[in-house]
């Protein structure tokens, strides 16, 4: 008889009750049928304690239960827990907690038992341990995030641009004057952006000397970055130091208006929202010029930078979870000011250009373990730029087509591998105004890379990353092969100690190449040892050393027209050091706020250097504190950031030792307020946000004049900060 | 000794019928339920019911009743990262629910109010109020009869500051909406949804009279 035996405890007892109290004989009948049956039908007690395989932690809440019954209990905040059954013979007894694997045990008998449990994570939970050396992510929900992505918006200082933001974390230079991301001793070219998965070529509007340029997008499109300051995936090449990679947002789900007016510009955004897809257009137009001649700033404006900007996206989902994306962006602008010209004149600083991006990608599950990953990109970029009498005009065109599959192979083993092809082609036309001298340079390359990686879990306390990344150019007709590797292991609850190596390589910028076809790629090899310990909704650590070796950087001269010449391929360097990042948001309560420092010691012989010195843009420490707090009474959060640095190296022409001098320490604090309130009933964002609160005369280093062509003579040119203090206002009405 | 053996198939006869009784069970748990108040004890209550959806298989409401228990748990506690935990729980029990039976407009109110619950801080606002008003707006389409959806909708609204377009005044209507449907709702089984008349109750009897 199928009978739930083990259920009587529980469900019996009422109905006997109803016998008893009915009927006296039954009574007497039923109390003899129970002493009768005791020795079957016995109660006994299991009890135990049920802990975490991993850290050997008790675990609070788990379920304990019979099979096939309602009946059981949950442990108690030790993971103990104490059962009391009917035993008739054999009963499973099931241990189940979510995000861990369920145990059963069987039990037969007619003694009181002790069960102790232990449980496994389920390798796919998010709990299982993450290689998180050389990275950091912002995102929900990942373990390996150090920022959310509203943190980008809401770090002071940052004025809403995404790199500006990442160098609040440690591993970067602050470099005020340059606005790109410089990590671990790498200069500016050797960070690639990637828009999911894809290249974006140009991801920063073009740099002009000695002002900081920003980024092309806007954080609002994206929901997560991925960071990488070294060691990363053989998916990622063309990079020596860092690749950052931003996830767009995916179909949105309110239709939404929002108007944005700065004190520097406005913009204007529409969401339109369909049956599992979405449409969204943004426009824009920035103006400099109101602002700048109400603020007293360092730099001799001729035109003050003016740009307009637009972009769509169009996101379609499909069966299967299958994603479809489309976003393409368009900007033109312009600006021109006076420099000093390192012999006691000015030289006039005119540039003018656009770009357009386009980035599509698909995404859809091929079989059931297998998922395919299409993406393509174009960047067209068109720069026309004076210095003087020296015209310059630059078309650049690059298109990525990339290919990704992800093979859940089972549960702990996971394949990715795919491959890419991009093409380069360049065209420049260099005239002098007054002699009618031209130059025409122009080239084209096709990089073929193919990679393949595995990821394989051991146990939820130990996983491998091992890797490997092909690439060939036929510019400069070279194979390159760049094996990976990365390990983590758990050594706690929530500490994670990961390893990561590689070898990186690149080939020589544009701007290199239309000098000389003959140069090689350069090559650097990362070390990397980490710690992460904590998780982001309370408080977090990490810290980092690493050694990363550069071999066949690029060696040259300047020419006259002061542009970087490259020989060979006969420069070598180092950059060693150690991070640190402590972020707490538990301490005191509505304040949020984390802390980096850098130490770097990084020399290398490369461009024109003529012996291995620290270079001109590493600063060996490196300090940032950011601090936010939400005002409930005045519903504002409040943000402060405060960026120091040591000084930098430079070179005064003229002495016998190589960049033997040190320029100033650089600090900077600035503030932000964001307050929440609406404007016509509409829910509005109104922030304020002040750079160098604190009035401080920064000198962010000192420039050699090369401009001038004669390498004997030249002199210094201090570098400032473009404005000494910049204040941004802005209003964001959301219209729903 | 015949009656013995009648008292006996008597006994074990009721002992199945009751062991097998999901819906006597049930009621009896979601009464306990409704009338519990302490994390610890509603937890227990959760699990049960998980335990009950686990040996049943194929029903959803377990599972719903165990999401709303940990729901339930988050109403007397104030800590983000505690709710937060909880309504981790409840999302998980929630999907399970949702899997069995996709087009049930209470799963979708439940989906809504989990959502809306997520709102610990103002910045989360934007996101997770956005995201509640799509479940409501889904379970809606499904059966605009079912009051729990116009009592989310109206504490969703009452909860907005009266800048952003919220405020007792503007949830009134809906209020009273959800509590005239509250009065003609026929529940489909004697363990359907009931919660929510008395929170409009108290909610309608709180707003003064303009």
């Amino acid at each position: 008889m199928p009978v739930k035996c083990h259920n009587l405890q529980s469900k019996v007892q009422p109905p006997i009750y109803c016998i008893m109290s009915s009927n006296v004989k039954s009574l007497i009948l039923a109390v003899s049928f129970f002493v009768y049956l005791q020795p079957v039908l016995s109660q006994i007690v299991v009890s135990g304690h049920v802990t975490d395989k991993r850290t050997g932690e008790g675990l609070p809440g788990a379920n304990v239960y019979v099979k096939d019954s309602y009946d059981g209990t949950i442990t108690d905040e030790k993971g103990l827990y104490k059962l009391e059954i009917q035993n008739s013979g054999e009963i499973i007894l099931i241990f189940s907690f979510v995000g861990y694997q369920s145990v059963e045990k069987s039990l037969s008998g007619t003694d009181n038992a002790t069960i102790d449990v232990q449980l496994s994570e389920s390798i796919t939970s998010l709990n299982a341990v993450t290689i998180t050396a050389g990275s950091f992510e912002a995102g929900d929900k990942k373990r390996a995030a150090v920022m959310d992505p509203m943190d980008i918006y809401t770090t002071a200082g940052s004025l809403g641009d995404i790199g500006t933001a990442l160098k609040t974390l440690p591993g970067t230079q602050v470099a005020a004057d340059d606005g790109r991301l410089l990590v671990r001793g790498g200069d500016a070219s050797e960070t690639r952006v990637l828009m999911d998965g894809v290249l974006a070529a140009k991801p920063y509007y073009s740099k002009v000397p000695d002002l900081p340029t920003r980024g092309r997008f806007s954080p609002s499109l994206f929901e997560g970055t991925f960071f990488s300051t070294g060691g990363y995936s053989a998916e990622f090449g063309q990079a020596l130091s860092s690749v950052l990679v931003l996830e767009s947002q995916d179909v949105a789900t309110e239709e939404l208006t929002s108007v944005s007016l700065m004190s520097i510009g406005g913009e204007l955004a529409n969401t339109w929202v369909g049956d599992n897809r979405s449409f969204s257009a943004t426009g824009g137009y920035f103006n400099f010029g109101p602002y700048n001649s109400l603020v007293k700033n360092h730099m001799d404006w001729e035109d003050h930078v003016e740009a307009v900007n637009a972009n769509i996206s169009y996101r379609q989902q499909g069966d299967k979870g299958s994603l479809f994306k489309f976003f393409a962006s368009g900007d033109y602008g312009g600006q021109s000011f006076r420099v000093p010209d390192g012999t006691g004149g000015d030289l006039m600083i005119d540039e003018d250009g656009g770009n357009i991006y386009a980035n599509s990608t698909y995404h859809r599950s091929i079989t059931d373990k297998t998922l395919m990953k299409l993406g393509a990109s174009y960047t067209f970029d068109d720069q026309d730029f004076r210095a003087g009498i020296h015209n310059q005009q630059t078309g650049e065109g690059v298109s990525e087509a990339k290919v990704k599959l992800i093979s859940q192979i089972n549960g702990r083993f996971k394949l990715t591998y795919g491959g890419a092809w991009q093409r380069t082609s360049f065209d420049e036309t260099y005239k002098q105004s007054e002699s009618g001298f031209s130059i025409n340079a122009n080239f084209s390359d096709n990089l073929y890379s193919a990679f393949s990686e595995a990821e394989w879990r051991l146990n939820s306390r130990l996983a491998f990353r091992p890797g490997l990344r092909y690439e060939y150019s036929t510019q400069s007709n070279e194979k390159a092969l760049s094996p990976r590797a990365a390990m983590a292991f758990a050594a706690g609850k929530n500490t994670t100690v990961s390893l990561a190596w590689g070898h990186f390589f690149q080939t020589a910028q544009s701007d290199f190449l239309k000098y000389n076809r003959d140069i090689k790629m350069q090559k650097s090899e990362h070390f990397i040892v980490g710690l992460q310990s904590g998780s982001l909704a309370t408080r977090l650590f990490r810290t980092e050393a690493y050694f990363k070796d550069y071999s066949g950087l690029i060696t040259g001269e300047y020419n006259d027209f002061g542009e970087f010449v490259p020989m060979a391929n006969q420069g070598s360097g180092y950059a060693k050091g150690i991070d640190f990042f402590y972020r707490d948001k538990t301490l005191i309560e509505n304040l949020d706020f984390w802390v980096s420092y850098s130490y770097i010691d990084s020399e290398r012989k490369f461009m024109d250097y003529h012996k291995k010195v620290t270079p001109e843009f590493i600063a060996p420490h490196t300090f940032s504190l950011v601090a936010k707090q939400f005002v409930s009474p005045i519903r504002s959060q409040v943000g402060l950031t405060w960026m120091w640095n040591s000084g930098r190296p430079y070179h005064i022409p003229g002495d016998d030792n190589f960049m033997a001098h040190t320029s100033p320490n650089y600090s900077d604090v600035g503030a932000n307020i964001s307050y929440l309130t609406s404007l016509f009933g509409q829910f509005t964002i109104v922030h304020l946000s002040i750079s160098n609160v604190l009035g401080r005369e920064n000198i962010l280093g000192y420039r050699r004049v090369s401009l001038s062509g004669d390498s004997e003579n030249a002199s210094l040119i201090t570098i400032k900060p473009d404005v000494k203090q910049f204040i941004f206002l802005g209003v964001f009405i959301s219209i729903n | 000794m015949k009656t013995f053996a009648i008292l006996i198939l008597t006994l074990l006869t009721s002992y199945s019928a009751m062991a097998a009784d999901y819906e006597s069970v049930m009621k009896q748990t979601i009464g306990e339920m409704y009338q519990s108040q302490e994390a610890n004890k509603l937890e227990n209550i959760a699990a049960k019911f998980f335990r009950i959806g686990e040996t049943e298989k194929n029903k959803w409401l377990p599972y719903y009743y165990a999401a709303y228990s940990y729901v339930s748990i988050t109403y007397h506690i104030e800590d983000g990262e505690t709710i937060d935990k909880y309504l981790d729980k409840a999302q998980q029990m929630l999907e399970k629910a949702m899997a069995l039976n996709p087009n049930e407009s209470e799963n979708h109110v439940l989906q809504g109010l989990i959502h809306s619950m997520r709102i610990t801080n103002p910045m989360r606002g934007m996101k997770y109020s956005a995201l509640s008003n799509e479940a409501l707006e889904k379970a809606e389409s499904l059966n605009p009869e079912n009051p729990r959806i116009w009592l989310c909708k109206a504490q969703n609204i009452y909860y907005t500051p009266a800048m952003f377009g919220g405020g007792a005044e503007k949830a009134k209507p809906l209020y009273k909406k959800a509590a005239d449907l509250f009065d003609t709702f026929e529940p489909q089984n004697g363990i359907w949804p009931q919660w929510g008349k008395e929170m409009v109750e108290n909610q309608l009897a709180s707003i003064p009279e303009e």
